[in-house]
Formats: C-alpha cells, sequence, structure tokens
C-alpha cells in the first residue's frame, strides 16, 4: 500500500475520477473486445480440450471486464452507456484485441493469447500497490484466474513449433500481430498518463513494461525457433497507424462492434434490467 | 459475499438469492448485500455445512 491513498469513488476530484476512468476503460475494453474475438473459436478449435480451454478464457476476460466496468459504474455510468450505447469510436482498446481471426488460424489464436497474457501479468503486476483501493482489491482475484491462460499458450506455441509447417505459421502470425501488441503498452491520451504514475496508480510507467514484455517473449519465441520483428540492437517496430488507444481503430472494428451490439437491439433494449441493485459498491 | 469465479453465469441470481434469504429472516429490517473480491475465495472457505450440501447435489469437495 502506498502512502497516497485515494478516497472512495464518490469523494474523487474530477481530476482524480477521470484519472482513474482513463486507466479503467483502457483495462476493460481490452479484455471486454478480446473475449469477443476469442468466442468465435467456439466449437473450431483444433480438439475438444482447446475448444473449452478458449471458451473458458473467453468467459475469464469477461469476467474480468466486468470487474472493471463494476468500478465505472460507480462513477454513474450504467451498462448501456459502457456497452451498448458507446460510441464505438469511443472504445480505448487496442486493435490488436479486435484483429479478426484469418478461418482456421489457430497459430495466431495462441499466439495473440501469450502475447496478450504476458503483458496483462505485467499490468496487472504494476497495480498491485494501486492508490486507489477499488483496483488493488481485484487484482489478486485476477491475477489467481490468469496462470493457466498463459500455460495453454505456451503449451500450444510449443506443440505448433515443433513442426516445420506450424512454426511457419507461427512465425507469419508474429510478424503481423507483433506490432500491433505494442499498442498494449501505448496510453490512452499522454497527460492522463502523466497523472496515472503522479497519483500512484501505476507502479511502472507503460514504456518499462513494455521493456520488460519484450524480454519475455522475444527470448522465449526465439526458443522455439521463431523471431520476433525486433532488430539486434533491439529497436522496435514501428507501431501501426491504426493501433487503438488514441488513435483510430481498424476497419475491423464497426464490423465487430456491431455484432456485440445486435442483440441488444434486436431486443429494441434501450437500458439492461437491473434486478436489484448493484451490491459491489464502494466499501 | 463473493463469487468463487469472476465470470460467475449465476451473479445476479446468487446476489438476489442472498439478498432474499436475508431478508426473509425475522427481525431483518433492511439487507445491504456487498460483493467483494478480496480476500480471493477458496476451497478452504467451505464450511462443512457447506461440503455436506455439495455432497448431497452431487458435488464431492477434495
Amino acid at each position: 500500500m502506498t502512502a497516497n491513498q485515494l478516497p472512495g469513488p464518490d469523494e474523487l476530484t474530477e481530476r482524480e475520477r477521470k484519472t482513474v476512468e482513463a486507466l479503467v476503460f483502457g483495462l476493460a475494453d481490452d479484455e471486454f473486445v478480446l473475449a469477443e474475438r476469442y468466442t468465435e473459436w467456439q466449437v473450431r478449435a483444433p480438439t475438444l480440450e482447446s475448444d473449452l480451454a478458449l471458451s473458458n478464457i473467453a468467459q475469464d476476460e469477461l469476467g474480468h471486464a466486468r470487474l472493471w466496468y463494476d468500478l465505472l459504474e460507480e462513477f454513474g455510468y450504467t451498462e448501456s452507456e459502457l456497452l451498448f450505447e458507446r460510441d464505438p469510436a469511443e472504445f480505448t482498446h487496442a486493435a490488436f484485441v479486435e484483429l479478426p481471426f484469418e478461418e482456421g488460424d489457430w497459430a495466431d489464436a495462441v499466439l495473440r493469447g501469450y502475447l496478450y497474457d504476458t503483458a496483462e501479468q505485467l499490468r496487472l503486476g504494476a497495480l498491485e500497490d494501486a492508490s486507489y483501493p477499488r483496483i488493488t482489491d481485484r487484482i489478486g482475484k485476477i491475477t489467481e484466474e490468469e496462470s493457466y491462460h498463459r500455460e495453454h499458450a505456451q503449451n500450444w506455441l510449443e506443440r505448433l513449433c515443433d513442426d516445420p509447417e506450424g512454426r511457419e505459421n507461427v512465425q507469419a502470425a508474429t510478424d503481423r500481430l507483433f506490432p500491433h501488441a505494442l499498442a498494449l503498452f501505448e496510453p490512452v491520451d499522454p497527460d492522463r498518463e502523466a497523472a496515472i504514475q503522479e497519483l500512484g496508480l501505476r507502479s511502472e510507467p507503460l514504456a518499462d513494461l513494455r521493456e520488460q514484455w519484450c524480454a519475455i517473449t522475444v527470448p522465449f519465441l526465439d526458443s522455439l525457433g521463431v523471431r520476433a520483428p525486433v532488430s539486434e540492437d533491439g529497436t522496435l517496430p514501428e507501431l501501426p497507424d491504426d493501433h487503438g488507444r488514441s488513435s483510430a481503430h481498424t476497419g475491423h472494428w464497426p464490423a465487430l462492434h456491431e455484432e456485440l451490439t445486435r442483440t441488444y437491439r434486436e431486443l429494441d433494449r434501450t437500458d439492461t434490467p437491473t434486478i436489484t441493485s448493484d451490491p459491489d459498491h464502494a466499501q | 459475499m463473493t463469487l468463487t469465479y469472476t465470470g460467475c453465469p449465476a451473479r445476479k441470481m446468487l446476489l438476489s438469492d442472498v439478498q432474499s434469504a436475508v431478508s426473509g429472516v425475522d427481525g431483518v429490517e433492511e439487507c445491504d448485500v456487498r460483493l467483494v473480491w478480496s480476500p480471493e475465495w477458496s476451497i478452504e472457505f467451505i464450511t462443512d455445512d457447506g461440503a455436506n450440501a455439495l455432497e448431497a447435489f452431487g458435488v464431492s469437495v477434495p
């Protein structure tokens, strides 16, 4: 715990609230959109076990998205405002999580999971001592549910790379996804990012987390005979133009957003029903 | 209260059941159910009564 703890959601200053929001929207949107993409693999993964594993991972990420969106609801947003009525351009996820899977490209799915979950582990670790207790409250639970995601992805990458054709597929996915994955370490807004540091919300700057992420992922891929697009002197590839976060999303996002809000619109919902008042309120 | 799993699909139902059960107790005028994620749920949290009830339902607790 840091010395300068922020108060509960109702007592934050406007600036503090906006800063917490910037951080939490990024976390929540990444989880939510990735989960939506993962569900496309349901009943289509190569084995029954991997089918179940990916469905479970998708459900975990949805659960984690919910824990983050809950914090935003404490600021007065409704579920509809956060998800179904929000302008798709306002979503702050990295475009990395919205990219479509080519049909049958299982190497893409496992590599994406590996790159994402390694980033998430670092990102959550840097929030363990966050100055906002509502964030630290949930880190342990989320982290506990994450470890098998990495185990699953690493295990599959090793199996795929045992075979020359599989390794080629992993290499192709690495060439395509690695530059996009760097956007996971991009701020939603540079000023808010400075405030995230200043208010003690995240213990490490995003650039340091990105460096740690590279120090894990690049040698691991290398051990499988797969080369990440990082030069000998450690220079990273350029971020794609439309990488999400503060920049534009790719052309794949409007269609995905359309899909994930379709049922809501078809049922002509204007608001999600509340059965009981939300008990997950501030302490 | 807490849930065993963040992605629990029965979240609303469980919360609502706890709310009703507690509200229905004689002498309880108001009930405010709070969902927390820390401490994290673990299997040690299952009481003997809970373990028996689960077993009767067909789920064995190690």
